[in-house]
């Protein structure tokens, strides 16, 4: 069971890439994804047995962020075939740079991407230090194709930049890995790195070397999550990846090496070090919303809006299982809404870079008049990503405030709501604008040369019909983070407990 | 042996420095290659002499991949991306070195802190891999071509196995060959990155790749 | 209770099928109008009920929520906010069923009844909440239904920063609301208001941390920027509720975070008094700078929270120094100038749409002689502008009366009290009402005189006309409702008697309950005189109709002196009527003034005009955010484009934890 769920995407990745037909592909790429959601609601049914000795098992917290992976990855399949039927055969200028790029082939994009939901099962499933550290290179080394599908200089530079920083600190994880295995030669002679196992005899393992081993594994997956200082890749690989990607980039991988910090998090706490993996966690939280607040002021560029913003989210999610209690609570349920949120902002997005054909919100204008249904995600996005009911980001946000006023940290939440207030007036200063106002700018603006200037050329002001499939996955996103400001029925309550429990958090 | 795997060790030390003088890109290929093959001798001079076959085995394909197979993708790369064969750093030779003199010194400390003593190893060991690992860093830091930078990650990579087959090569083996594989599949994604960045800019020089910025 | 979750739903119901009709815009205006009527009076009817049996209700429904329960409750502090939020809505609704559908395009008409009626929904649910995350919720809610109203006109650049500033403001008070509920419910672990405790130590703290988030909400100076902007970008019956209504809830809040803090310091008063002096003074003199009439009002607005909340600090500060009198006299002011400041700033309100529905303009300068061609807007007007500057027969003079008698008592009473600011608090207070009175009948005198009096100034204000009976009826009904108040004057220490006792300590209700019978024999004698005034004008009328009966009356031009040609252009202006009272309160706030002065023997231009921005937004708030701004721009660097530096970064960041955590 547990190995379907990495093995069928990824053998429908090898299909896809011996695949002739493009139609068949992406038919292959929803089928696979569906398939997916269905392994996964038949493991939430009925918890599949571990296999390969533990290595591979399914505790709450997996079941919760393969649940996220599951959805979300589908949801981003169906926006994927309508993306592709509209990009992936023709051979699109890039307004401002002159030489018309060309896409990736089809078949190499649909197969990573596919790879990319095997890597991310395999990251989330995994408990063997080990098996995950392989796991979380692989998504780095698979994503990099998706970032370059649209072949231009700028493109690859975010590519070559992702990769090299991902790598550099997937290999600080590679050694903190290491250090576990030191830390734990002194109740074993021999190597073992199986979560349970570790776990098991926490309180027998070093603990400098287990410290070093946190600082190490910490800084490592932080850097793939995106926790500042080592966020920098992520800015500029979500401003340029194709639009699905960057919604996947930042709903599921970052989560994906959320998960793995949590993983040391959990080991640290039952070693009886939890204080020491917590103060750590508030700390980069803190950073990140600082680092990410900083970037968001006045940001122009609206995909790297959203980039820093993910960053923000990551330092909350930090945050809240630093603080620990019920903010650890909702540290998962943050997992959940900012995953549904960003992807469908990431969409919306795209949508509107598809129609203006620039990311500058300084010539976005009025994307509600020529394209309502992308203009409401664009406010429901807003209102979700920075907290508003009746959004489930604001009940996610409170809970993590809650925690920390029950813990008396008040310098903290002093900290937390300014950074969050910050980013809320930031991202609606820039946001606001772009959605509203006119698509053509009054004649009384006149540029440097005397011209009247149109912010979208004359035949853009006949709005095409906004396809279902640009529409539908990101609404879909949306009712999920609208229901959880409203609803959070019991058993999801008690499962995100358990999940917070299982990681420590809590 | 322990004589042995401390002069390997020094040699690794000797190595970094290399590295960190050396002006030519063949020069600095070939460093890696030899810190690769010295990598590769650890666990065998540690173990030594209970080797069992698999580990013989693991210690043979990583000096065949890290001493072989990527330097000859990195010379291939260079080729193909007709660079020049010069470093083009962004601190000098001399500071470069100076600063691995330093950072030694910083692996003395970071290593004095943890509770080495423990582990029946040579003395050195931790040190010694803390200060690849720097040396490593302060390459892909302070070099200006992609090139150079898959090199220092190499040389990060090596630091790492440096600690890792010391004390981590026995079982399960599985693992060790997912990671020594990530990193093959790393560098190669890395080359064909490479490659497209030569196409793309007709340069690997990274002061090309700045445009994304605030 | 549960004619009041009907009306709730009737709200929900009436606003979602609104929005859904988009096919035909003028049935879905009358399903929003509809459903916000019949909500309201539902509404109303449960908080009646309440109002008469003095019984409270309280119902608990299900819901899955963390921290949270579908708790709601009217007591009697929470129907005397019901109360105006119910009939304002009612009226502001049937005006907007008419004013809506003619001013404004057809596409916007369903969002904005949904969410009219969501604003509604929400602000009745604030009030009757039980619990701290429904509560915030549905103060959120109503923050988001009244931004999206504001945004109506939403392709107006100024419109858009309006909505940003208010969006903004909302949500920085909010941030202080947060804590205070999470501080309140850390000791009983959930937020049910029941089980809500103050800490021993940290009722000043959380007095404050109310203060700053429900004052934003209610506009206290200087939290009030967002004000002057929101208000005149809605449409004029949402700016009624907004300003009439909506910004109460605040006032609400601060009374009912007060339930719980059991004993406050005595600074507490002090705290809400010379915040209220401040707002009063500052708003009416910021009224008094404008020339856009909704503008105006929308200042107005803060002078008249001002005067509420100079009310609850003399309440406070008789509940702190334990004069029965003064606590008495000085809540139930605030709580009558609640419902009077909501009857008469949505009259004006109305009326100030209903002059832009007939001109075009709400330019104070560019009307004129409109009494003429809109009777009923114009006299209504009258009426409200009367009742704002606190004159009598009407309602306003009725609550700040109140206000000034309980100081008056507290300081007949200092014989019980050691403090040497009594005196103090007394020039304060009372030079301030007046102050502030006298500065808003002066303000009143330049709207109502430059607007509806003299000629029109413009050809806008020429074409002006009457608008439609909707509009009037809805105008004609709150001008009734400012007479009635003062009319019925001694029932209201009755009504809001119940309410004073849930505010004050327990130990002292006894007390309390006296000083409610006490305080009814000046409104007797207010009730009394105001009748015998209508009567007497009802009189003269009558006298001057018998005695012109069967004559002719001529209606001719003013005489002006026999000057040739006078031109409309030769009126007194509003920036010229305001000038004298700017320059000798210049010192408050910067009027940008340019002026050209009549020079030489033959002067051929002379020009006037006076701008004013607000002084805290523009010396408080822009500077701040621009620091903050350019602090950010500064740092920009650290993410400037080479990866040598990203990797340095990390490196460094592992460095450093390795040295200094490991040790």
């Amino acid at each position: 069971m547990l190995w379907f769920l990495v093995a069928v995407p990824a053998t429908a990745a090898l299909l896809a890439f011996a695949l002739p037909w493009n139609w068949g592909r992406r038919l292959l790429l929803v089928a696979c994804a569906a398939c997916h959601v269905g392994l996964t609601a038949a493991a939430v049914i009925q918890r599949p047995e571990p296999v390969l000795n533990g290595w591979i098992d399914l505790d709450d917290a997996s079941l919760l962020f393969l649940i996220i992976t599951s959805i979300v990855f589908l949801i981003a399949s169906f926006y994927t075939v309508g993306y592709l039927a509209r990009e992936g055969h023709r051979m699109p200028t890039k307004p401002g740079e002159d030489a018309p790029f060309v896409n990736f082939p089809e078949a190499v994009f649909t197969g990573c991407l596919l790879l990319f939901l095997a890597a991310m099962t395999l990251v989330v499933v995994s408990h063997h230090w080990g098996l995950m550290w392989v796991a979380v290179e692989a998504t780095t080394l698979v994503s990099a194709p998706l970032i370059y599908f649209h072949r231009y200089p700028r493109s690859l530079e975010a590519t070559w930049k992702y990769l090299v920083i991902c790598s550099v600190g997937i290999a600080l994880a590679l050694l903190g890995n290491f250090f576990l295995a030191v830390a734990a030669r002194t109740y074993e002679t021999s190597f073992h790195l199986a979560v349970a196992d570790l776990e098991h005899h926490a309180r027998q393992l070093d603990p400098l070397w287990l410290k070093a081993a946190f600082l190490l594994l910490l800084v490592g997956y932080g850097t793939k999550m995106g926790l500042a200082p080592m966020h920098t890749w992520l800015p500029d690989a979500h401003s340029e990846a194709p639009t699905m990607v960057s919604a996947l980039l930042s709903g599921v991988l970052l989560n994906c090496a959320f998960l793995a910090i949590l993983r040391g998090h959990a080991l640290l706490v039952k070693a009886g070090l939890g204080d020491f993996s917590r103060e750590l966690l508030v700390l980069f939280g803190l950073a990140s919303m600082t680092v990410a607040a900083v970037f968001i002021i006045r940001q122009m560029d609206y995909k790297r809006l959203l980039a820093y913003s993910s960053v923000e989210h990551m330092g909350v999610l930090a945050l809240g299982v630093g603080i620990g209690g019920v903010a650890g609570y909702g540290s998962m349920l943050h997992a959940v809404n900012h995953s549904a949120a960003k992807a469908m902002l990431f969409l919306a997005a795209g949508n509107t870079l598809a129609y203006f054909h620039t990311k500058s919100a300084n010539d976005v204008r009025g994307v509600f008049r020529v394209l309502p249904v992308t203009g409401i995600l664009w406010i429901v996005g807003l209102l979700a990503i920075t907290g508003s009911p009746p959004f489930g980001t604001f009940l996610s946000e409170f809970a993590v405030l809650k925690g920390m006023v029950d813990n008396n940290r008040m310098l903290v939440a002093v900290f937390y709501l300014i950074a969050l207030a910050t980013a809320f007036v930031a991202i609606s200063a820039t946001v606001l604008p772009i959605v509203f106002g006119n698509a053509v700018k009054d004649s009384d603006h006149v540029t440097a040369d005397g011209n009247s200037q149109p912010f979208a050329p004359i035949h853009l002001l006949y709005p095409p019909a906004e396809p279902l499939w640009s529409i539908v996955p990101p609404m879909l996103l949306g009712i999920i983070t609208l229901i959880h400001g409203l609803y959070v029925p019991q058993e999801l309550s008690d499962f995100l407990h358990r999940a917070a429990i299982a990681t420590g958090a809590e | 042996m322990t004589s042995w795997l401390d002069a390997t060790l020094v040699l690794l030390i000797l190595t970094s420095l290399w590295l960190l003088g050396s002006s030519r890109l063949q020069a600095c290929i070939r460093a890696v290659a030899f810190q690769g093959l010295l990598v590769g001798l650890i666990p065998l001079l540690s173990k030594w002499p209970e080797i069992s076959l698999r580990l013989g085995g693991v210690a043979v394909l990583s000096m065949a991949i890290k001493a072989i197979v990527l330097p000859a993708m990195l010379r291939r790369a260079v080729r193909e991306a007709n660079v020049l064969n010069e470093v083009q750093p962004l601190i000098g030779f001399t500071t470069s070195l100076l600063l691995g003199i330093a950072l030694w010194g910083l692996a003395m400390h970071i290593a004095g802190r943890l509770p080495v003593q423990t582990l029946n190893v040579s003395a050195i060991l931790v040190p010694v891999a803390i200060f690849t690992v720097l040396c490593g860093l302060l390459l892909i830091v302070s070099r200006n071509t992609a090139v150079m930078q898959v090199i220092g990650y190499l040389g990060l990579e090596n630091g790492i196995y440096v600690f890792g087959w010391a004390f981590a090569i026995e079982e399960p083996l599985l693992v060790e060959m997912g990671v020594l594989l990530d990193v093959f599949v790393a560098v190669f994604v890395m080359g064909i990155t490479m490659h497209h960045l030569s196409r793309e800019f007709d340069t690997i020089e990274t002061d090309e790749l700045s445009s994304l910025k605030d | 209770m549960w004619l009041f979750v009907a009306g709730l739903i009737v709200f929900f119901g009436g606003g979602v099928v609104s929005l859904l009709m988009r096919m035909s815009p003028r049935l879905a205006s009358m399903v929003g109008c509809v459903a916000a009527v019949t909500g309201s009076l539902l509404a109303l009817g449960s908080a009646a009920h309440v109002l008469f049996t003095g019984q409270a209700a309280h119902v608990t429904m299900a819901w899955q929520i963390p921290f949270g329960s579908l708790a709601l409750g009217i007591d009697s502090l929470s129907a005397i906010f019901v109360v105006p939020i119910a009939v304002i809505v009612a009226v502001a609704a049937i005006y907007g069923g008419q004013y809506l559908p003619s001013s404004y395009r057809s596409s916007v008409i369903g969002p904005s009844w949904f969410f009219f009626n969501l604003l509604a929904a929400t602000m009745l649910l604030v009030v009757v909440a039980r619990n701290g995350l429904l509560f915030l919720l549905c103060w959120e809610g109503m923050s988001l239904a009244s931004f999206f109203l504001v945004l109506t006109d939403h392709e107006r650049e100024r419109t858009q920063r309006a909505a940003w500033i208010y969006l903004a403001a909302m949500h920085l008070g909010t941030a202080c609301l947060l804590v205070l509920f999470l501080l309140l419910g850390r000791s009983s672990g959930d937020l049910d208001f029941e089980r809500f405790t103050c800490e021993p130590g940290s009722a000043g703290i959380l007095f404050l941390l109310a203060v700053v988030g429900f004052g934003t909400k209610a506009g206290f100076i200087p939290v009030h920027v967002w004000l002057p902007e929101a208000h005149p970008a809605a449409p004029s019956h949402v700016s009624a509720v907004m300003s009439g209504v909506m910004i109460k809830t605040g006032i609400y809040g601060l009374l009912r975070i007060l339930t719980f803090l059991g004993d406050v310091p005595s600074w507490s008063g002090w705290t809400l008094v010379v915040v209220g002096v401040l707002s009063g003074i500052l708003g009416v003199l910021f009224a008094l700078a404008q020339h856009d009439l909704k503008k105006l009002l929308a200042y107005h607005s803060v002078e008249n929270i001002g005067i509420i909340v100079i009310g609850l600090g003399v309440g406070l500060l008789g509940l702190a120094h334990r004069i029965p009198p003064m606590a008495v006299l000085g809540f139930a002011g605030a709580m009558l100038h609640v419902l009077n400041h909501a009857l008469f700033k949505s009259l004006l309100f109305l009326g100030a749409g209903a002059v832009q529905h007939g001109t075009g303009t709400r330019d104070i300068d560019r009307l004129g002689g409109l009494l003429k061609k809109m009777p009923v807007t114009g006299t209504t007007f009258l009426v409200g502008a009367c009742a704002i500057s606190g004159l009598p027969p009407l309602n306003g003079f009725v609550s700040e009366l109140l206000i000034y008698l309980g100081v008056l008592t507290g300081v007949a009473d200092s014989s019980r009290v050691a403090e040497v600011g009594w005196a103090l608090l007394c020039v304060l207070v009372v030079g301030g009402l007046a102050l502030i009175g006298g500065l808003a009948a002066a303000c009143f005198t330049k709207a109502f005189g430059c607007a509806f009096l003299g000629e029109p100034r413009s050809e806008d204000a020429e074409r002006g006309h009457e608008v439609g009976a909707a509009m009037r009826a809805s105008m004609v009904v709150l001008a009734g409702a400012c007479f009635l108040v003062a009319l019925t004057g001694p029932i209201w220490p009755y009504v809001y008697g119940s309410a004073v006792v849930a505010v004050a300590p327990a130990s002292f209700h006894g007390e309390v309950q006296a000083a409610i019978e006490q305080s009814r024999f000046p409104l007797m004698v207010v009730c009394v005189s105001s009748w015998a005034f209508l009567a007497m004008v009802g009189l003269l009328a009558m006298v001057r109709r018998a005695l012109l009966s069967g004559r002719q009356v001529d209606r001719v031009p003013t005489w002006d002196c026999g000057y040739a040609a006078p031109t409309p252009r030769m009126q007194y202006t509003a920036s010229s009527f305001a000038s004298p009272i700017l320059l000798l309160f210049r010192m408050f706030f910067r009027p940008r003034i340019g002026q050209h002065l009549p020079t030489g023997l033959f002067p051929k231009q002379a020009s006037f005009e006076s701008e004013t921005p607000d002084v805290f937004r523009e010396y408080l708030f822009e500077p701040v955010f621009s620091a903050v701004a350019w602090t950010a721009l500064r740092l920009r660097w650290l993410q400037h484009g080479r990866l040598q530096l990203y990797v340095l970064y990390i490196a460094l960041t592992i460095l450093v934890l390795f040295i200094w955590k490991l040790g």
